[in-house]
């Protein structure tokens, strides 16, 4: 099921460390293993490490910058990623900054890049400065990233106001590094949590996996293979952004609607 | 040559209750008079009475940007009658974002004006997220949450139909000023110069609260009338 028109997702979060340029990369690998043509943008100018995390660093010779200033057509920036056909990626200057481009210029490259792609992913820079601004304005739609901790879901929740006064619809969410073990014992916001505070749809929820960390430094996402917690869920959110309906994993046996709902008997059983 | 089997589809109600997690979420789906409204609502929750909603907290989201309080209070009195907690009410096409002339107000601005020039109550049909703040010379009242890291600031008083999270600032202009919430928990709270912050609990179980300065002390009493 071909999209209509190229959709153009920007993937932000406000707080930085959360994992939005591993969570670009693995949407975009899994997203290109389903058939689509994914263009992955890094935006984070002066810090990239988009190619880093994909693998791809030592084939990078023209980036945003180069297009922006017109030195090279959009085309010509993007690596095609030999592990994964259909998936391209565009690295970030690393000797530039974020003033360096303009909301507008950003605009540009994506339009150029429309015919070419189902996707443009673009991984905005951390913070809510220009950089961010850069990676918001050319999205249709924005993906939100944060991690169930007090600090980052207070930063998720000014990005969504700053979101919403852009005009854009409002992000959908992606809840990374949740650890199973410490929601059941009641040391980490739950998804509930989360949602109850920052009230947009939930597009996934991917839990703390060890295996990130290797991939990370090998270069290779973890949606790259089949198995694994983080993969099958990254798997399960690109499915889900191609339109299917697919529940979201159980962190564990309890965590299910039925195990809320024996929860809610228990805690009443105490006569509160 | 029909089908077997084919029923006629029942219409969908105006009203939907849905159950996400500890919370249910009861929204207007579809314009109707409010007595339709209120009698579908109470056939659907006595359809489905059970443990599952008792003290159940409960989101009242209701259709278009300017929200009708009497019906409000009315399908929150439907809420009520089954053992739900009523915790916020929302609109839904309440997206307007708050301009920037609301949000550029800084602090320290403008010595506080003589009563008399407040301008009515300013009414906040939205939830106000983290780094938003509103500041108006009368009373405000917001429809939904005041999040963490969201401001509220008032020259008279501050109701909060729903969740108050964030920081509130009443009594600039008057005295007598209240804040009132569903859910009375904010990072900080003033009214005139008495200061104070909500008591970390977090078994508290919220109900609706008034908080009045007294001799230079915040006082907090429950806003239940007993039936």
């Amino acid at each position: 099921m071909i999209p209509a028109t190229p959709r153009i997702i920007t993937v932000t979060s406000g707080k930085g460390g959360v994992g939005k340029t591993t969570t670009t990369a693995n949407i975009g690998v899994a997203l290109a293993r389903r058939g689509r043509r994914v263009a992955v943008i890094d935006a984070d100018i002066g810090l990239r490490n988009l190619d880093v995390v994909m693998g791809l660093e030592n084939r990078v010779v023209y980036n945003l910058i180069h297009v922006v200033r017109g030195a090279v057509d959009a085309e010509r920036a993007l690596i095609r990623d030999k592990r994964v056909p259909g998936l391209m990626m565009m690295a970030a200057d690393q000797h530039s900054d974020k003033d360096d481009v303009s909301p507008e210029e950003m605009r540009e490259v994506c339009e150029a890049l429309r015919a070419h792609v189902d996707y443009v992913l673009i991984d905005s820079p951390a913070g809510i400065e220009q950089g961010f601004r850069n990676a918001l304005a050319p999205a249709d739609e924005v993906i939100l990233v944060t991690t169930p901790e007090v600090s980052s879901v207070r930063d998720a929740d000014r990005v969504i106001g700053l979101v919403e006064a852009a005009g854009k619809p409002p992000p959908r969410l992606i809840l990374n590094r949740v650890k199973a073990d410490l929601v059941a014992r009641g040391d980490m916001m739950t998804t509930e949590d989360v949602l109850d505070i920052l009230r947009i749809d939930l597009l996934g929820v991917v839990p703390d996996d060890t295996a990130i960390i290797a991939a990370t430094n090998r270069g290779e996402p973890v949606a790259l293979g089949d198995g694994g917690r983080a993969g099958r869920a990254f798997h399960n959110i690109a499915a889900r952004l191609d339109g299917e309906h697919v529940d979201v994993l159980p962190l564990d046996n309890h965590s299910g609607f039925f195990g809320r709902l024996s929860g809610l008997f228990r805690a009443d059983g105490d006569g509160r | 040559m029909s089908a077997p089997r084919e029923q006629p589809v029942p219409p969908k109600p105006p009203v939907a209750v849905k159950g996400r997690g500890r919370d249910v979420w009861i929204s207007v789906v579809e314009d109707a008079p409010a007595e339709v409204l209120i009698t579908s609502l109470r056939e659907q929750l006595a359809r489905r009475a059970g443990a599952f909603f008792v003290g159940a907290p409960v989101t009242l989201e209701l259709r278009g940007d300017a929200l009708d309080m009497a019906l409000g209070v009315r399908l929150g009195g439907v809420i009520e009658a089954a053992g739900m907690r009523l915790t916020a009410v929302v609109a839904t096409d309440a997206g307007q974002p708050l301009t920037n002339a609301q949000e550029r107000g800084g602090r320290d601005a403008a010595a506080v004006p003589p009563p008399g020039d407040a301008a009515g109550a300013l009414f906040v049909a939205r939830s106000l997220r983290s780094g938003q703040r509103v500041a108006h010379d009368g009373d405000i009242v917001v429809l939904g949450d005041v999040n963490p890291g969201a401001e509220v600031v008032a020259g008279g008083s501050v109701i909060v139909w729903g969740r108050l999270r964030g920081l509130v600032e009443a009594g600039r202009a008057t005295d007598g000023a209240a804040v009132c919430a569903l859910d009375l928990a904010p990072t900080q709270l003033r009214i005139g110069s008495a200061i104070a912050r909500a008591p970390e609990d977090p078994e508290r179980v919220p109900v609706p609260e008034v908080a009045r300065a007294s001799d230079g002390r915040i006082m907090v009493e429950s806003w239940r009338h007993s039936a």
